[in-house]
């Protein structure tokens, strides 16, 4: 699993911006009093596990 | 994604070589377009996994083929949501045929390798500072972009969402009618522009910002993609006036082959019911695609342009079986090496294409449906051909198994094809 550390590092930063720009939306949805946990969740979700993949120990 | 390729020089030890190339490559994109199906998933919509994942797909690889039926009721989050993806795919995509397909070798990208002398180590500097201007140059397009479509009468929200799919070449719109909504002539002649930009090769802006003021004109991509534009352009013109055509307008068949030429998606009339000619017109253009090296997707330009050379060469050696031709492509000469990469990825895009559209028809579409939809996932287009996923349809109403064959058509066209099935070779995972 050594060989993939890179990959899996890169992954995690790719997955944590990914997480990040979710954010937007939300901006959005408060303009147009659409709030829900959508944009949220689905944040916390794709951070954590980018956060996984970053730190990984292999 | 790939413009953050450059992050795993924080780390002096972490240094990509191929096979990991091939497997972030493959790996980034899968990845967000899972993460980025789970707002769909949360949303009010209450999409299931199929279609959150069909969406996202259709997103991140600027498909813009939409599940949305009713696009003017879905929430402004998500609507924003869907063109952030596209915009994401389309500098992803830019970023990736610029640094790391060259050094993949992959269908005769080794083309445009920075300099002859690049090797996999040496990319990651490089493409630090290839990027972060990449970067700057998407960025300030779509601010240009989103700015005329304003000026030009679109809302503030409607200017930036589709400011972002148009330079992306994606096509996700706000609205079923896609572009066609707005019914303005300046918002079209905007778009085809910004189309346009977006389906040059980014690397000419470098250029150009380096003090090469002639690279658009000189450049061989951007003059033979010009000249099909304006070729299909006169082609229909002929045909819908001299049928003396109902549909005959100019405006229809400028924007809407820009727009299948370079697998943006937008429309702006039913250009499936101009007769069966057009449409064939059409399927052509949605194979041939944009520039290498721009947001565009299908077989690219400059590998139609190598296999016409190819092809003329192959015509004077049995005129003259003892002459010696070579092949020069924009003052380089092209190896049979290269053009072997070539013709095995055109040949593999086709057989890909006619399986896709034989599994398509399995599960139970149309003829024209199963054959246009494959056209369009693996050239990542958007619309298909049909009164089901024609300019004015969408695929909400395919089968879940035909959406998951979409999908994979989708990541393979965007992907190039090879630096995806390379992975299913039991020797790439060897040492």
């Amino acid at each position: 699993m050594s060989n993939y550390k890179t990959v899996f590092f890169t992954l995690g930063i790719l997955q944590i911006i990914l997480g990040v720009s979710m954010f937007v939306p939300i901006i959005v949805q408060f303009i147009y009093s659409e709030i829900d946990s959508s944009f949220f969740g689905a944040s916390i979700v794709t951070i954590v596990f980018g956060a996984l993949f970053f730190f990984n120990k292999y | 994604m790939e413009h953050f390729f450059f992050l795993t020089n924080i780390d002096h030890d972490r240094k990509v070589n191929l096979q990991q190339a091939f497997l972030l490559t493959s790996l980034s994109w899968l990845s967000i377009a899972v993460f980025g199906s789970l707002p769909f998933v949360f949303s009010s919509m209450e999409m299931s996994i199929t279609d959150a994942f069909f969406e996202s797909m259709s997103g991140i690889t600027t498909t813009g083929s939409t599940i949305i039926s009713s696009l003017e009721n879905a929430p402004k989050g998500i609507l924003l949501w869907r063109a952030i993806l596209q915009w994401l795919g389309g500098i992803g995509i830019i970023v990736m045929a610029i640094t790391l397909m060259p050094i993949m070798n992959v269908g005769g990208m080794q083309l445009f390798r920075i300099s002859s002398n690049d090797s996999s180590e040496k990319i990651l500097p490089k493409s630090k500072e290839i990027a972060l201007r990449l970067i700057y140059i998407y960025s300030a397009l779509t601010a240009v972009c989103a700015i005329s479509y304003w000026i030009f009468g679109m809302g503030k929200f409607d200017s930036l969402t589709h400011s972002m799919t148009t330079i992306a070449t994606g096509g996700f719109s706000n609205y079923n009618q896609s572009i066609g909504y707005f019914n303005s002539v300046y918002i079209e002649i905007s778009s085809m522009v910004f189309i346009i930009l977006g389906s040059i090769p980014f690397i000419a802006y470098i250029k150009f910002l380096n003090g090469n003021k002639k690279i658009f004109s000189n450049d061989t991509q951007i003059k033979s993609f010009l000249k099909i534009i304006i070729l299909s352009i006169l082609v229909l013109c002929f045909y819908l006036f001299f049928t003396r055509n109902e549909n005959f307008s100019l405006r229809s068949i400028f924007f809407n082959t820009i727009s299948i030429l370079t697998g943006t998606g937008y429309v702006n009339a039913e250009f499936d019911s101009w007769g069966s000619f057009p449409i064939t017109i059409f399927l052509a253009l949605m194979f041939i695609g944009g520039c290498a090296g721009s947001t565009t997707c299908g077989i690219k330009i400059f590998r139609i342009q190598i296999l016409y050379l190819f092809i003329l060469n192959q015509l004077k050696k049995i005129i003259y079986p003892k002459g010696v031709f070579l092949i020069k492509y924009d003052q380089n000469s092209v190896d049979d090496r290269f053009i072997a990469s070539i013709i095995s990825f055109i040949f593999f895009y086709f057989v890909i294409f006619f399986v896709l559209a034989a599994l398509l028809s399995l599960t139970g579409l149309d003829f024209i449906t199963a054959l246009s939809g494959a056209a369009t996932s693996i050239s990542n287009v958007g619309p298909g051909l049909g009164p089901i996923i024609g300019p004015n349809g969408d695929f909400s109403s395919l089968p879940d198994i035909s959406k998951w064959i979409l999908t994979v058509g989708m990541i393979l066209g965007r992907l190039e094809l090879f630096a995806i099935l390379v992975l299913f070779l039991p020797s790439f995972w060897r040492n």
